[in-house]
C-alpha cells in the first residue's frame, strides 16, 4: 500500500506541476496591433474622414435639400423629416472615434514629439476638417473638453467655429514652418495629396472660407473675412481634397456602395434637382439619362472609383463670387462666376447682371456644384436658396440633427432630443430666400 | 427513387447480418441458468430492466415481456453464493441471493415497486462527482433516453429538450436542416454572450458555439446569410443515454466561472452487463411548413391601384402590390406556398454494446439525412457519427477507459432573413401578379425578379433589387462541411479502500469549412462573392479529482472530494473574403476580383482548484459544501483568480417517521436549500488589452462602409471598446430551497423549487461617451441582473394495472427576469441583433434581450410633439390611449422605449404516456409558453408591399384609425378619434407606405402577443409480439414506432411560428421576425431491431 500512496502523491505533485506550467496572463492580442506608426494613423484618419463626408450625412443632407428623395424603405420617412437620434446610426460618434479626433490628436502628439512640423499642420487641418462638419449638422459640440474623460460639456456652435479658425491659422503657420527639424509628410500614404503642404495649406485656407460662410448669418463680417481667406484657398479643380477609391472591396465609392451594391432603389435623384440641371452643361457631371429614367450618373459621378468631393476649387471659387457680391461688388462676382464657369463650360454671365439675379445665379451655380455635398445644406440654412417647398406640409426643412442616443445616454451634458433646439446658433431661420427678390422663405 | 431502394438494400443487409449472428451461443450442459421475469408491483413487464450477478460482469437486459436469461458458464460456478439485482430507471431496485451450482437451472422473478423522485438513482453532479438522487439538495432535471428518443429530433439534442424541463427555454430557429435551437435556464444571467449553458459530454466540455460564415461586422451576423448550427447538434441523440440539467448555482458552481448559464451534462450509452445487445434503429421522416404566410392574391403589382407594366429592358421602377384588381382569368400565384415542399429526414443508427466483469464496450454508427422544405436541392443537412466507448479493469485497482467520438457533417443552405437575396423576403414580397417560377428570362437567360422583370442582355452584374426566390433556391454556393472529434481517456484508480482517483484527460477539437456565395444578379451584391471561412477549435480538458470517504460511526459518514482542472481553449477563424466574381462559375476565389481576408484567434486557459465536502447525519441530513477557485487568463491582471463557494443541505423528514412507508399516503418528504456561487468568463479572451484595430469597417449603418487601409496604404484606428485590465468574472450568487414529496401510495410525485439568482459584477460592454474617450465602450464588470422564479413538477401515475399503465407529467416554470443596473446607463442596445427600431437590448427595469423602439403618441406620457401637448388633447383619464390627431392619424412619438419582452413569463410542460397490455405506448408532449412578445417586422414590411392578406382591408371605405389598430391598442383619444381616415384603397396604401407599414418609425404597432401551446409530440410505440417476427429468429425485440413532431400549434401570433428568431442562436436577444424560414411538422415512422 506505500507504493500506492507514493505514487498518488506522485500523480497529484505532477498534476500540480502541470497547473504551474499555465500562464494565466494575457499580455497579448493575436489579432491587433499595440502600437501605431503617425502614416498608419493617418491613413486611418483619411479614410475616417470619406466615410465623414461621403456616407449617411450626405445622403442625408442631400435629401433635405432635394436634390436626392427616399424612394423606398426607411429612406421614405427619412425623407419626409422623420428624424430621431437613431436616424444616422451613430454618425456624431464617428467624429470622435476610430479615425476621428481621438486618432488625429494622436497623430499629433506623435509629430509633434518628432518635431515634425508640416505633418502637425496637416494633421491640424484635418482636425478642422472633421470637427467644423460636426458643428456645421450638429451646432454645439464637445470640442474644448473632448477626449479627457468625465462628462465634457457642449461648446457653443459659434465658439467651436472660432476655435477652428485659429486652428486653422495654427496649422497654416505650421505648414508655412519650412525649417523645423524633422519636417516630413505622410507621402505616399496621403491618396488625395502625396502629403504636398502647400495643397494643404490651401485647404486649409478654403476651409477657412467655408467656416466663415457657415457664421456670416449671424454674423455678417464674417463674409469679407470668407472672402479673404477664399483668395489663398483651392483655385485649381486639380487641388480638391476628394475620397480616393481604387473600386476594391471596402476601397469603392460610397454613394455606389449605397445605390447599386447595398441599398439600390432606396434612394434617387430628385425631379426637383433633375428639372434645375436638365439643361444645365453639369448634367453629365452628376447624372444620366434622359427626364423618365434620370439617375446618378455611373460612370462619372457614383462609379466605384468615382472620387467625393470635400473640398473643391469649385466651392472655394464660389465663396469668392458671393462674398463679392456681399460687399456689392457685382463686377467681381461676375468675374469668379465666370472663372467658375470657365472649367465646366458655363457660357459667361450677361455683363448687366446684378443684384438679387445676380445672386441667384451665382448660388444656383453653387447649390449644382455641392450636389451630395453637405455643405449644401448648411448654405441653405444660411441663404434659405434653393426656396424649397417642404415635402411634408407643415414641417420646416431639417435644420440640424439629434445628437446620437449613445452619446446622449452616457454624457449628462447632451440633453434630451426633445429639448434639443430645432436650429443651430447660426442658423436662425430666413425670413426671405437670398437671390429670389424678397420672396418669403418657405422651407424654415 | 433510387434513394429508397438503396435504403431498403441497406435495411435488408442490416437483418442478415443480424439474423445471421443469432447462430452463435449454443449453452452448454454444466452452465448455470437463470430464467426469470422482471415485473412491477401491478405485474405489468419491465422492459429494458437490467438483471446483473454482482461482481461477476455478468447480467442481461430483459425483454419487452420482462424475461431474462443468464447464462454463467461452468468455469466461473463454484457453488459461491452471490448477489443478483435488478433494476430500472422510475422503480426501486431489488435484489436477492442465489447460489450457483454447476448445471443448475435457478428461476428468479423481481417484482419492482415504482421509485417515484427517482431515489436512489446515481446523479451525475458535474466535474467526476457524482451522488445519489435522494442526498441532492438542489435542482437536476433528468432527461433520460426514451424521452430523447421519443422526441424523435434526430437532427438536435438541443431542440430535443424543449418542453422537457422547467424554465428551460428552447427555441429552434427554423425547420430548415441544420438550423440552430438556443436554450436558456432560468432567464438570462448576463448581457453578453448567448447566456446558453455549458455543454459538458462524458466529463469533456465541449463547445456549442453558433457562428455564421459571414462575420462581417458590415453583415451583422445572424442577421442575413444562411443558417449555422449550435455545435451542441453535432452529438448524436441515438448516443445519448441521459442527460442532466445542472440549474442552480449550486448546483453548477463545481464548474465555477463557466456555468453562470447553468450546466448541461450528458451521458452516453455505454455496453451492458451481460451478452452484446446489438440494436438497429431506422428512422423515415417527412416534414412539411406548419404554415405559410397568408398573402393576398387579388391584387396586382402597381401603385394608387394602376398596375405596373414593365416596358422596357431592365425596367424597375415597381415595388409594391397597390395595383389593380388582377382581371378574372389572368394568372394570380401564392408566392408563399410554391417555394416549399414535402422534406424527408432518414436516420440509421447501429449500436453494439456488452459488458463482463472486466470490460465495457459500446460501438455505435449514424447517419442522419436531412433533405428539406424548401424547393430546390440546395437545403440538405447529413451527419454521419461513431462512437467507440470501452473501459477496461487493467488491475483490479485500476480501470482505464476510452470515449471517442468522431462527427462529419455537411449541409448546403438557402440564404434568408433580412437580405435582399433571402428567400422569403423576395417571395413574400412579390406582388401575386408576378410569375416567380419563371426565375430566368426567355430571352436573355438572366435572372429576372419582379423588381427587375426584363433582365437585359449584360445585366448580369445589376441588382434585381429583390432576388426571385427560385433564384436563391437555386444557389449553390452556401454549404459547410465539419469534422470533429471528441474524445477522452479516463483512469480510475482504487490505491486504498477508502480513496478513489480518477482522472480524465480529453479534447474537442473540429474544423469546419464553410463558404457562403451569391451569384452575380444578386441583390444583395449583384457583382457576386465568394465568402470562405475556416472555423477551428479545440478544447483540452484535464480533470483529476481525489475522492475519500470516510464513515464516522454508524449515523455519520463523509466524503471529500478534491480537484484540479486545466483547460484550453483556442479558436482560429479565417475568412477569405471574395469579391466580385470574374465569370459567373465558380464559387472559387480565385475566380473574385479582390480578396480581403481576415483572421481571428482567441486562447483562453483555465487553471482551477475545487474541493467539496458531503456529510451525511442519520441517513437524512445530507450536508455538501464546496468552493471552486479559478484562475482565467481572460481576467484581468490585477486580480487574477477568483473563489466560488457552495454549500446546501437536504432533510429527508420521512426517513424516521414510523407512519411514513411505500403505502402510506406520503410515502417520502425532502427539504432543501441550496446557496452557491458561479461565474463566467469575459466574453472577449482579449477584453483586458487596449489595443488598435486594423479591421475597422468606416461607413453608416446601411451596409456601405470603408476598410481602414485603402490603395494599398495601411491603416490603423483606435477600437470601439476600451480595455480594461481589472476585469473579474460575473458573478451570480443564487439561493433556492425546495421540497420534494411522494405521496398517494407512489403514485404522485411532486417537486417544488423557488430560486433567487442575484448576478453582479455583470460585464457589460459599456457604451461610454464617445466625447468623453474617443471609444464607444469599455468592458467593465458594472450591470447587475437579478432572476427570480418558481419551479414545480408534478408526476402523477393514476393507473399501473399489469394491463394499462398512465402517467401524467407537468413540468411548469416562471421566471422574472430584471436588468437592475447597468452602471448608470439606462440601456444599452446590442447594436447587431435586429434593427434600428426594433433592436435587442438590456434597459434598466426590463428582462435582458427586451427590444427598443417607437411608438404612436400615447395619452399619460406627457409628450410634447412639435409644440402639441398631446396630454392635453387627450383628455383625462385616458392614460395608454393612442391618441388621433385632428387629421384623423396618430403623431410618432421620437422617444425609443421598450417594446417588447421576448422572454417567456411562464413555461409548462405536459406530458403523458399510456402504456397498454405493455406492448403499446401513446405518449404526447404538450410545451407551452406565455407571456413573451415577438416583433412582427415580417407583417410590417408586407403590409408595405401590400402582399399582407391583411392588406385586403384596402376595399373599405370610412375606417376610422381607432378601428383599424383595434387589436393593436387598448383605447383611442384625442381631437381625430372618430374621423374616417381611410376613404379610399389610396388611403390605405399611403398609410401603409408610409407610418403604418415596416419602413415607418413606429415599430411597435408589429408587436404581438406570442403566447403559445405546441403540441410537440405524439408517438404510438408498438412492440411486436415475438411470434410474429420468430421466423426472423434474430430479434429479441422489435419496436414499430409512429409519431409527429409540432402537430399543432395554438397561438393568435400572426407570423409564421412563434418561436421564431431571426438571429437563432446566434443571438442574446430573441424574438425578431424578420423574414426568416418556417417551422416544420413532421411525421416519422421508426423501426428498432435489437438482438
Amino acid at each position: 500500500m506505500k507504493t500506492s500512496k507514493l505514487s498518488t502523491a506522485a500523480a497529484l505533485g505532477l498534476s500540480l506541476t502541470l497547473g504551474a506550467c499555465m500562464d494565466l496572463e494575457t499580455t497579448v492580442d493575436p489579432n491587433r496591433p499595440t502600437t501605431a506608426s503617425p502614416n498608419l494613423l493617418f491613413v486611418g484618419v483619411q479614410t475616417a474622414m470619406a466615410s465623414f463626408y461621403g456616407s449617411d450625412l450626405s445622403r442625408l443632407s442631400a435629401m433635405f435639400v432635394q436634390q436626392a428623395i427616399g424612394l423606398t424603405s426607411q429612406y421614405i420617412p427619412i425623407y419626409e423629416y422623420g428624424i430621431t437620434e437613431n436616424t444616422t446610426n451613430g454618425q456624431q460618434n464617428m467624429f470622435y472615434i476610430q479615425g476621428g479626433l481621438v486618432d488625429v490628436r494622436r497623430l499629433q502628439a506623435q509629430v509633434r514629439e518628432l518635431g515634425d512640423s508640416n505633418y502637425l499642420g496637416i494633421a491640424q487641418v484635418q482636425e478642422a476638417l472633421m470637427m467644423s462638419l460636426e458643428a456645421d449638422v450638429y451646432g454645439d459640440i464637445v470640442y474644448r473638453e473632448a477626449l479627457q474623460g468625465g462628462n465634457p460639456n457642449l461648446d457653443p456652435q459659434m465658439q467651436v467655429y472660432g476655435d477652428l479658425q485659429l486652428l486653422l491659422d495654427t496649422a497654416i503657420s505650421n505648414l508655412n514652418n519650412t525649417t523645423a527639424p524633422a519636417n516630413s509628410s505622410p507621402g505616399a500614404a496621403d491618396l488625395v495629396y502625396g502629403g504636398d503642404r502647400l495643397k494643404w495649406r490651401a485647404l486649409a485656407y478654403s476651409l477657412k472660407a467655408r467656416i466663415y460662410m457657415n457664421m456670416a448669418e449671424v454674423n455678417p463680417a464674417a463674409y469679407e473675412l470668407a472672402r479673404v481667406a477664399a483668395l489663398s484657398g483651392i483655385r485649381d479643380p486639380d487641388d480638391d481634397y476628394v475620397s480616393i477609391y481604387s473600386g476594391n472591396g471596402g476601397e469603392a465609392n460610397l454613394l455606389f456602395q449605397f445605390i447599386v451594391e447595398q441599398r439600390a432603389g432606396q434612394i434617387g435623384v430628385n425631379q426637383f434637382f433633375f428639372n434645375l440641371i436638365e439643361n444645365h452643361p453639369r448634367y453629365a457631371d452628376f447624372l444620366e439619362g434622359g427626364s423618365t429614367d434620370f439617375t446618378y450618373s455611373s460612370t462619372e459621378f457614383a462609379a466605384k472609383t468615382s472620387p467625393q468631393p470635400i473640398m473643391t476649387a469649385d466651392e472655394t471659387i464660389l465663396i469668392s463670387a458671393e462674398t463679392e457680391w456681399r460687399r456689392n461688388q457685382y463686377p467681381n462676382a461676375r468675374t469668379f462666376l465666370d472663372e467658375y464657369g470657365a472649367l465646366h463650360g458655363i457660357p459667361a454671365v450677361p455683363a448687366g447682371l446684378v443684384g438679387q439675379p445676380l445672386l441667384n445665379r451665382i448660388l444656383t451655380e453653387k447649390y449644382i456644384a455641392l450636389f451630395h455635398q453637405i455643405q449644401a445644406w448648411s448654405d441653405y440654412k444660411r441663404t434659405c436658396f434653393p426656396n424649397l417647398v417642404p415635402v411634408t406640409t407643415g414641417m420646416d426643412v431639417p435644420a440640424r440633427l439629434f445628437y446620437d442616443a449613445n452619446e446622449r445616454s452616457t454624457n449628462p451634458n447632451i440633453p434630451d432630443p426633445n429639448s434639443q433646439p430645432a436650429r443651430n446658433a447660426n442658423d436662425p431661420p430666413n425670413a426671405t430666400s437670398d437671390g429670389n427678390a424678397g420672396a418669403a422663405c418657405l422651407g424654415q | 427513387m433510387i434513394r429508397v431502394r438503396s435504403w431498403l438494400t441497406g435495411v435488408g443487409a442490416i437483418l442478415v447480418m443480424l439474423a445471421s449472428i443469432s447462430g452463435v451461443g449454443l449453452s452448454q450442459s454444466e452452465d448455470v441458468t437463470i430464467r426469470g421475469r422482471v415485473t412491477a408491483e401491478s405485474g405489468a413487464p419491465l422492459g429494458g430492466a437490467s438483471v446483473v450477478l454482482e461482481g461477476m460482469g455478468l447480467g442481461a437486459q430483459a425483454g419487452e415481456d420482462g424475461r431474462f436469461t443468464i447464462v454463467v458458464p461452468a468455469s466461473r460456478a463454484t457453488g459461491q453464493t452471490v448477489t443478483i439485482m435488478a433494476r430500472l430507471i422510475g422503480y426501486s431496485s431489488k435484489s436477492s441471493t442465489i447460489t450457483l451450482t454447476k448445471g443448475s437451472s435457478i428461476t428468479q422473478d423481481f417484482s419492482l415497486s415504482s421509485n417515484p423522485l427517482r431515489l436512489g438513482e446515481v446523479v451525475v453532479t458535474g466535474a467526476g462527482t457524482e451522488t445519489t438522487r435522494e442526498k441532492l439538495a438542489n435542482v437536476i432535471n433528468t432527461v433520460d433516453s426514451s424521452l430523447i428518443k421519443r422526441a424523435i429530433e434526430p437532427q438536435n439534442v438541443v431542440a430535443a429538450l424543449s418542453g422537457k424541463a422547467p424554465n428551460v427555454d428552447v427555441r429552434t430557429q427554423s425547420g430548415e436542416p441544420g438550423a440552430s435551437s438556443s436554450i436558456k435556464i432560468r432567464g438570462n444571467p448576463s448581457l453578453s454572450g448567448t447566456n446558453q449553458p455549458l455543454f459538458v459530454v462524458d466529463g469533456q466540455p465541449i463547445d456549442n458555439q453558433t457562428i455564421s460564415t459571414n462575420q462581417s461586422p458590415s453583415a451583422y451576423p445572424g442577421n442575413a446569410g444562411v443558417v449555422s448550427q449550435n455545435r451542441a447538434a453535432d452529438i448524436n441523440p441515438n448516443d445519448i443515454e441521459s442527460i442532466e440539467i445542472l440549474k442552480g448555482a449550486a448546483a453548477a458552481a463545481i464548474y465555477g466561472a463557466r456555468a453562470a448559464n447553468g450546466v448541461i451534462l450528458i451521458t452516453t450509452k455505454k455496453g451492458k452487463t451481460g451478452p452484446t445487445q446489438i440494436n438497429f434503429t431506422m428512422t423515415a421522416g417527412w416534414d412539411r411548413v406548419i404554415k405559410t404566410y397568408p398573402l393576398q392574391t387579388k391584387y396586382a403589382m402597381g401603385q394608387d391601384g394602376i398596375s405596373y407594366v414593365c416596358s422596357v429592358v431592365n425596367c424597375s421602377s415597381g415595388n409594391a402590390a397597390w395595383g389593380a384588381a388582377i382581371a378574372p382569368g389572368d394568372p394570380s400565384y401564392n408566392h408563399g406556398k410554391e417555394i416549399f415542399k414535402t422534406g424527408n429526414t432518414l436516420d440509421n443508427y447501429l449500436s453494439i454494446g456488452g459488458a463482463n466483469d472486466r470490460t465495457a464496450f459500446f460501438l455505435a454508427g449514424g447517419w442522419t439525412r436531412q433533405d428539406g422544405i424548401m424547393q430546390g436541392p440546395n437545403n440538405k443537412y447529413t451527419r454521419t457519427s461513431i462512437r467507440a466507448k470501452v473501459n477496461h479493469q487493467i488491475h483490479p485497482l485500476l480501470n482505464l477507459g476510452a470515449n471517442i467520438n468522431y462527427i462529419d457533417t455537411r449541409g448546403r443552405y438557402v440564404q434568408k432573413g433580412s437580405n435582399t437575396s433571402g428567400l422569403l423576403l423576395g417571395a413574400l414580397r412579390t406582388p401575386p401578379s408576378f410569375n416567380n417560377r419563371q426565375y430566368l428570362d426567355t430571352i436573355s437567360g438572366l435572372h429576372r425578379s419582379y423588381r427587375f422583370q426584363r433582365p437585359g442582355l449584360g445585366s448580369n452584374t445589376l441588382s434585381r433589387l429583390y432576388d426571385n426566390p427560385f433564384f436563391v433556391l437555386n444557389n449553390s454556393g452556401n454549404k459547410s462541411e465539419l469534422g470533429r472529434a471528441i474524445s477522452n481517456v479516463t483512469a480510475d484508480w482504487n490505491p486504498l479502500q477508502w480513496l478513489d482517483v480518477r482522472y480524465s484527460l480529453g479534447s474537442d477539437y473540429y474544423a469546419d469549412w464553410r463558404q457562403e456565395a451569391l451569384p452575380q444578379s444578386s441583390s444583395n451584391y449583384p457583382t457576386g462573392y465568394v465568402i470562405r471561412t475556416d472555423l477551428n477549435n479545440l478544447q483540452i480538458d484535464h480533470n483529476l479529482i481525489a475522492v475519500g470517504r470516510h464513515q464516522f460511526n454508524d449515523n455519520i459518514s463523509g466524503e471529500l472530494t478534491l480537484g484540479q482542472n486545466l483547460n484550453t481553449r483556442r479558436f482560429r477563424r479565417n475568412t477569405l473574403d471574395g469579391r466580385n466574381l470574374i465569370a459567373p462559375q465558380p464559387f472559387a476565389l480565385q475566380n473574385t476580383v479582390s480578396i480581403i481576408p481576415s483572421e481571428f484567434r482567441s486562447n483562453r486557459t483555465i487553471e482551477s482548484y475545487f474541493f467539496q465536502g458531503d456529510v451525511e447525519f442519520y441517513n437524512q441530513l445530507f450536508l455538501s459544501f464546496g468552493l471552486r477557485n479559478d484562475g482565467f487568463s481572460t481576467f484581468g491582471s490585477s486580480k487574477p483568480r477568483h473563489n466560488f463557494p457552495k454549500a446546501s443541505l437536504a432533510w429527508n423528514f420521512t426517513e424516521n417517521m414510523a407512519s411514513v412507508n411505500e403505502s402510506s399516503f406520503i410515502n417520502f418528504g425532502k427539504l432543501r436549500l441550496a446557496y452557491g456561487e458561479t461565474g463566467k468568463e469575459p466574453e472577449n479572451a482579449y477584453g483586458t488589452i487596449d489595443a488598435f484595430t486594423l479591421e475597422a469597417q468606416l461607413g453608416s449603418g446601411w451596409g456601405d462602409f470603408l476598410n481602414i487601409a485603402q490603395s494599398g496604404q495601411g491603416g490603423v484606428t483606435s477600437s470601439l471598446v476600451k480595455g480594461n485590465s481589472n476585469l473579474r468574472p460575473e458573478r451570480s450568487k443564487e439561493l433556492e430551497g425546495g421540497f420534494d414529496i411522494a405521496f398517494w401510495q407512489q403514485r404522485a410525485d411532486l417537486g417544488f423549487t423557488i430560486y433567487n439568482k442575484r448576478s453582479t459584477d455583470v460585464i457589460l460592454t459599456a457604451p461610454i461617451s464617445a466625447s468623453a474617450t474617443g471609444a464607444l465602450y469599455q468592458l467593465a464588470n458594472a450591470a447587475e441582473v437579478s432572476n427570480k422564479g418558481v419551479e414545480l413538477t408534478l408526476n402523477l401515475r393514476p393507473i399501473t394495472t399489469d394491463k394499462v399503465e398512465w402517467n401524467v407529467g407537468f413540468n411548469f416554470g416562471q421566471n422574472k427576469n430584471v436588468v437592475k443596473s447597468l452602471a448608470g446607463a439606462e440601456f444599452i442596445t446590442y447594436t447587431t441583433e435586429g434593427f434600428n427600431g426594433a433592436i435587442g437590448s438590456a434597459t434598466v427595469g426590463h428582462a435582458v434581450g427586451s427590444l427598443r423602439g417607437y411608438d404612436f403618441a400615447r395619452c399619460g406620457r406627457g409628450l410634447i410633439i412639435g409644440g402639441v401637448d398631446i396630454d392635453a388633447g387627450c383628455g383625462a383619464g385616458k392614460e395608454g390611449a393612442l391618441y388621433i390627431d385632428a387629421s384623423g392619424a396618430p403623431v410618432v412619438d421620437p422617444s425609443e422605449r421598450v417594446i417588447a419582452d421576448p422572454n417567456p413569463k411562464y413555461t409548462l410542460g405536459i406530458n403523458t404516456s399510456v402504456r397498454i397490455n405493455s406492448r403499446i405506448t401513446f405518449s404526447t408532449l404538450l410545451d407551452m409558453r406565455r407571456g413573451l412578445s415577438i416583433w412582427n417586422g415580417t407583417r410590417g414590411a408586407l403590409l408595405r408591399f401590400g402582399t399582407d392578406e391583411a392588406t385586403l382591408i384596402r376595399e373599405r371605405t370610412g375606417v376610422t384609425m381607432a378601428e383599424y389598430y383595434k387589436d393593436v391598442y387598448p383605447s383611442f383619444a384625442g381631437p381625430g378619434v372618430n374621423i374616417p381616415y381611410f376613404n379610399s384603397p389610396i388611403d390605405w396604401q399611403n398609410w401603409f407606405l408610409g407610418q403604418g407599414g415596416g419602413f415607418g418609425d413606429v415599430t411597435q404597432q408589429f408587436v404581438e402577443k406570442a403566447n403559445f401551446v405546441k403540441w410537440r409530440e405524439l408517438s404510438v410505440t408498438y412492440n411486436v409480439p415475438t411470434k410474429y417476427f420468430q421466423r426472423l429468429g434474430a430479434f429479441s425485440n422489435v419496436d414499430l414506432r409512429l409519431s409527429g413532431r409540432n402537430l399543432h400549434t395554438w397561438t393568435k401570433y400572426k407570423g409564421l411560428d412563434p418561436e421564431t428568431n431571426l438571429g437563432g442562436a446566434e443571438w442574446l436577444t430573441q424574438g425578431v421576425d424578420f423574414f426568416g424560414n418556417p417551422q416544420t411538422r413532421s411525421f416519422v415512422f421508426s423501426i428498432s431491431l435489437t438482438r
